[in-house]
């Protein structure tokens, strides 16, 4: 180790990052956590390259894009064919291999709301609106942040003031100057509903032309990720924006592609904006095709009407997966189905429901559910939100594994053996078949369930709809005591723990126990990760003895591009970042 | 689908294929028996008759006894995935790795059960209103056009979705809505046989004897418009199957894990761009056996009481 | 005559204010959850959406938001769509016109390969080529239009790369290059109908055949070939054009497994969406659209049925 850079480095640091720096010097924390967790501190490449090299991480001193494609796991085709697959938006791509010109054509989920930035709230609206709209802090490698409109962004010493520096020369596709006053107007719009929780309007202030600051309502150590992609409502929007203006109605933006036109029932087309500040995009236009399915999304880049598919689920995916043109990079990622159940009232509350529960959790096999559902492609779940891609997540907890004799003597023990019951699923990508599984495999333990499987439309009124808001602790849950839901990737974990394990509205166990919500409070309030992987560990465990849901899997998000396509950055949120994407030649 | 819905031949044109071949007026009711003992010897003797029905008896017989003729439990999920035909499994497996085979066998008591009855209910339905409209005609008929017309107008399987939405997708809601999907249809080509019926002599005179409405329209003339009525009810039946299809596609079908033919088709047809055709082909193949089979019995009932 | 249609357009009028009011009932009534959750989605707060019925008037008592539908319609208004809230026509139209093409080249298609295949079988009624005609057309409608259409598209557009995946024309391709694009989906369209339409001709014309007027031309001493064009088809033309006149309504609003698999944004997607979507405002003017199409087909095929055949009575037909 070097001593003097260290201390020099170590100098400047605030105390969160003085903590991480330490943590990583004396061990504690991996080389691939360091980098995440320094990204969200906002230390920039260059101060934490100089940390590797001062610890003496002498081989790979910064990780140059590829070199870790951090959430490829799982894909039976390896992603990495290029080093560019995930650069981030400062970064160079290898260029000569990209020759400029060329329109990319996009399968993307038709928007199933409005165009409103702030309110929408499925990834077909996604789509269309980031690709010219940007957000302070960008995606890195993994699950780390880097610059975007922020180039630079840090705490103060106990996390509730966040200052960042915003990048200069950023011009909006009207023509205008972007400046501090911009994102002040936006976060002020955010504020009263995407971050209530974090911030009031007021609470961002610019204090010069190119700095802002946030004060937030509670100490946060994470905060960056809440104007990130990971929360895909946080885009800068335009100063003349109002609560309620829809992009395609007054389009705008600042990245390197201007919408030209759009129809909600065939797809938007952009042009480069050469005044991007990123430089000159290599692509001419962008032309994102909407449709309804899955499958019509797949069989378009098959038959060479699309060069990507932004996002896709594994079901009816094989043609794409065996094809020699075609390249599929698989995202791992926090999100998971939910299976859950009433611990209020009926069947699965009280002493006997808990031994229900229990019998279920044993009674499913995780990793023949993966490989029928995921066809392989997940992480094995243990029935708490915490995905393996947290950088805290606790690894040494052990997996609950398939006991059918002891699930069967537990459901005899609550006077249920060969419980008949019904079980309420959305039918969404693979949920249906998920569900169809969880039946057959239960039937080993002698439960007899009949599936109650909705459209997405019918399932969602009614999810929120029998919603007693008058009985603590409320929630949705569709009127029915036993489910399945869908819990999409998030950069931290706190939507699942706090909105549908805590008082949270989508709580649809009805789930309350105060020592769980003492342990979340206590991984919210953490600054540094030793204390917040020591609160996480008890909140994984807490989650995984009470049982008032089922998390089977983590699946890796999918997205699949052609061969001749490089430089394409995705979140598995459906965002593609395309100023360095372009065709080889 | 029932897109394909045949006959509205309330149209001037009302000759309309299939249906309204009234039979020799003024019948008797022994002479009818005899007749329709001598019809029924006729048909069962037509070699159409005889490969439907055979066809229809393997089917009955594998909804009977599918769970002891199947190879593997049609919701059986531990084979490999989409394994192509083999000996093992003759009909390969599906995305979820159970066996077609033992699905399309298991799937005959599903369709067996919904598409007969819907096409009971519907015609049965579709006969009281379309008897209603044709014998009593004036403001009834006038206000009853109009609505099944208007019906008519409706997307069918818009109606279905819009239904199904509703009331959600048990059994009994998709039996309920197919069957409410061919009322009007049935409707208006048992109005227009009808229509032609009261203006016989046997009508009149009856209608001078004092009989009650209700004994003229199901005693007298519900008898002799029993032809078109037998041949819409077998064509009835195979548009079930394929309504049922159709509302799967949508996400409106029956709920899982049904192996319905239908299901199973709207299921699996995406995989057929990755090669994995089996799981689809047989499927359909057996809706498509089960409406030829339907059709070509409803072909000998036809020109059996056409020629007689 | 004059009479006859002053009394149709009364009737299609009095059924088109039905298909409105059963849209809307239904739609309101029937289907769950509330319009600004629905629109808004199941994050969105409880205030977001109470604003937003208010905004659109989905708060207002039931027969309100009825007699405002009802006004829209009549003043050729139609409103603007909850979804999306851009004009109802804006949406429509593009999406009718869609509807209109494939539909019309599927039709271009299909009537004179199935009315040849009909009348080639009715003149072998019984013998091995009618069979297999009559089968064949049974089998191939049998088969969901939606799995035809898939592999029509696996076959032809993924693995021979002949015709498009996503059936939606470009703007700007000449009428010939359009077929690359609408031929897959129409070929679907034409598998599904041809069966149907061949066996009304053919039923059609073997009544027709063993008609007396038939006997009595062919015992005048007349050629084969005169007897079928002027007595044989004139006649047996009725049910076949009744059919295709009702096939022309379903065929713009009932082809949603086609539309959907080759991704064409046509009047059958978009009121699948609006169903999704409760957005009563698309749904009960695109079915007034498909309403209005098949009631004017009807209507044309009933007129063009009384030219063909004089003794058609036109006003025996309401």
């Amino acid at each position: 180790m070097n001593r003097s850079m260290f201390r020099r480095l170590r100098g400047d640091m605030g105390p969160l990052e003085g903590q991480l720096v330490d943590a990583y010097a004396v061990g504690a924390v991996s080389r691939r956590t360091f980098l995440v967790r320094g990204s969200v501190l906002g230390l920039s490449a260059t101060t934490l390259a100089s940390v590797l090299a001062a610890c003496g991480s002498d081989a790979e001193v910064v990780a140059p894009a590829g070199t870790e494609p951090s959430g490829t796991t799982g894909g039976t085709e390896p992603s990495g064919t290029t080093a560019g697959t995930e650069p981030s938006a400062t970064d160079a791509p290898a260029a000569g291999a990209i020759k400029q010109g060329g329109t990319l054509r996009v399968a993307s989920q038709r928007p199933g709301s409005p165009l409103d930035p702030v309110a929408m709230d499925n990834i077909g609206s996604y789509t269309p609106v980031v690709a010219s709209l940007e957000y302070l802090c960008g995606k890195g490698e993994g699950a780390a942040l880097a610059p975007m409109l922020a180039e630079s962004w840090s705490p103060n010493d106990d996390g509730s003031v966040w200052t960042f520096v915003l990048r200069q020369g950023v011009k909006w596709h009207d023509g205008k100057d972007f400046v501090a006053s911009d994102v002040v107007g936006s976060m002020d719009r955010l504020a009263p509903t995407n971050l209530a929780a974090y911030i009031d309007p007021g609470s961002t202030v610019a204090v010069d032309d190119f700095t802002i600051e946030v004060t937030l309502k509670n100490p946060d150590g994470q905060f960056p990720y809440q104007v990130s992609p990971y929360n895909p409502q946080s885009v800068v929007t335009p100063p003349d924006y109002e609560a309620g203006t829809l992009f395609d109605q007054q389009p705008n933006g600042t990245s390197a592609f201007k919408l030209e036109s759009y129809d909600v029932a065939t797809g938007a087309n952009y042009v480069r904006f050469d005044e991007w500040w990123g430089g000159k995009a290599y692509l001419d236009g962008l032309e994102i095709i909407f449709s309804d399915d899955n499958a019509t999304q797949i069989n378009g880049l098959l038959g060479d009407q699309v060069d990507a598919v932004i996002q896709f689920a594994v079901s009816d995916a094989d043609a794409l997966f065996n094809s020699p043109d075609i390249t599929v990079d698989s995202i791992q990622g926090a999100g998971h189905r939910q299976i859950w159940f009433n611990v209020r009232e009926g069947t699965f509350s009280g002493e006997k429901g808990a031994k229900i529960r229990e019998a279920i959790a044993l009674g499913l096999d995780r990793q023949a559910l993966i490989d029928t559902v995921l066809q392989g492609r997940g992480d094995i779940g243990n029935d708490h939100p915490i995905a393996p891609v947290y950088e805290f997540w606790d690894s040494t907890q052990p997996q609950r594994e398939r006991d059918v004799e002891r699930a069967m003597a537990l459901l005899e023990e609550a006077d249920a053996a060969g419980l008949a019951i019904t079980m309420h699923a959305v039918d969404l990508q693979e949920i249906a078949l998920l569900a169809e599984v969880v039946q057959s495999q239960l039937k080993d333990i002698g439960m007899d369930i009949t599936l109650n499987v909705e459209s997405t439309s019918t399932f969602y009124d009614r999810w929120c709809l029998v919603y007693d808001s008058t009985v603590e602790p409320a929630g949705c849950d569709g009127g029915a005591e036993f489910g399945i839901v869908d819990y999409g990737n998030r950069g931290t974990p706190d939507v699942y723990l706090v909105k549908a394990y805590a008082t949270g509205e989508w709580n649809s166990a009805h789930y309350l126990s105060e020592e769980f919500n003492a342990a979340v409070k206590e991984y919210q309030a953490s600054l540094d990760l030793e204390t917040r992987k020591e609160a996480i560990k008890s909140v994984q465990e807490i989650a995984n003895r009470d049982i008032p849901y089922v998390i089977p899997y983590f699946y890796n998000t999918l997205t699949a591009y052609r061969n001749t396509v490089t430089g394409i950055q995705h979140t598995g949120l459906g965002h593609y970042f395309l100023g360095q994407a372009g065709f080889t030649s | 689908m029932s897109d394909l819905d045949p006959i509205t031949n309330d149209s001037p044109a009302a000759a309309a294929p299939m249906a309204v071949v009234t039979s020799t007026p003024t019948p008797g009711t022994g002479e009818r028996k005899v007749a329709r003992k001598e019809n029924w010897r006729l048909i069962r003797r037509r070699p159409s008759f005889i490969i439907g029905m055979t066809i229809v008896v393997v089917w009955v017989v594998c909804a009977l006894f599918s769970s002891t003729i199947v190879p593997y439990h049609p919701l059986d999920f531990r084979t490999g995935l989409n394994m192509s035909p083999t000996g093992s499994h003759p009909f390969g497996t599906d995305k979820g790795g159970r066996d077609v085979l033992s699905r399309v066998i298991a799937g005959a008591r599903d369709v067996l059960k919904i598409a007969p009855l819907a096409a009971v209910l519907g015609v049965i339905g579709g006969v009281m209103l379309g008897m209603l409209m044709g014998y009593l005609r004036g403001w009834f008929d006038t206000i009853a056009s109009r609505i099944v017309e208007s019906f008519l107008a409706l997307p069918v399987v818009l109606l279905g979705l819009l239904a199904i939405t509703t009331f959600g997708n048990s059994n009994w809601v998709v039996i309920g809505v197919v069957a409410t999907l061919f009322i009007p249809v049935v409707a208006r080509t048992v109005r227009a046989a009808v229509l032609a019926e009261t203006e016989l002599d046997y009508v009149a005179s009856a209608r001078l004897r004092g009989e009650s409405t209700m004994f003229i329209m199901f005693r007298e003339i519900l008898p002799n418009v029993i032809g078109p009525i037998v041949v819409e009810m077998t064509v009835r039946i195979g548009y079930a199957v394929f309504t049922v299809a159709t509302l799967s596609f949508l996400g409106a079908g029956p709920p899982p894990p049904s192996p319905d033919w239908g299901s199973q088709v709207s299921d699996n047809f995406n995989s057929i761009v990755s090669g994995y055709w089996w799981s689809t082909f047989f499927p359909a193949m057996a809706i498509a056996s089960l409406v030829i089979a339907v059709n070509l019995i409803a072909d000998a009932v036809q020109s059996v009481m056409e020629g007689s | 005559m004059g009479k006859f249609l002053l009394k149709r357009l009364a009737s299609m009028v009095v059924t088109l204010w039905l298909l409105a009011t059963i849209v809307f009932l239904l739609a309101a009534k029937g289907l769950p959850g509330d319009i600004g959750r629905k629109v808004l989605g199941p994050t969105a707060n409880a205030g977001d959406v109470a604003a937003f019925n208010t905004r659109i008037g989905t708060d207002k008592p039931l027969f309100v938001q009825y007699f405002r539908s009802l006004k829209n319609l009549v003043t050729f208004d139609f409103g603007e769509s909850f979804q999306t809230g851009n004009s109802v026509l804006d949406l429509l139209i593009p999406a009718l016109g869609r509807s209109a093409k494939l539909a019309i080249l599927a039709f271009v298609i299909t009537i004179p390969i199935s009315i040849a295949a009909g009348i080639f079988a009715a003149r072998r009624q019984d013998k091995l080529a009618d069979r297999v005609v009559v089968n064949a057309g049974l089998a191939s409608s049998s088969v969901p239009e939606f799995v035809t259409a898939s592999v029509l598209l696996a076959v032809f557009a993924v693995q021979w790369k002949v015709g498009s995946v996503y059936a939606n024309v470009p703007e700007g391709t000449s009428l010939f290059g359009q077929l690359e694009f609408l031929l897959l989906p129409a070929m679907a369209m034409v598998v599904s109908y041809f069966g149907y339409i061949a066996r009304m001709t053919r039923a059609g014309v073997i009544t027709a055949l063993h008609a007396d007027y038939t006997r009595t031309a062919t015992l005048k001493g007349l050629g084969s070939g005169q007897v079928m064009r002027r007595h044989v088809l004139r006649n047996a033309m009725a049910p076949t054009i009744t059919v295709i006149s009702v096939q022309i309504g379903y065929l713009f609003g009932g082809i949603i497994g086609v539309e959907k698999v080759f991704n064409y944004p046509g009047l059958g997607t978009m009121m699948l969406n609006a169903v999704g979507k409760k957005d009563i405002p698309v749904l009960q003017t695109a079915v007034l659209m498909v309403g209005i199409i098949y009631m004017v087909s009807t209507l044309l095929a009933d007129l063009l049925i009384a030219m063909l055949n004089p003794r058609v009575r036109l006003d025996r037909a309401t």
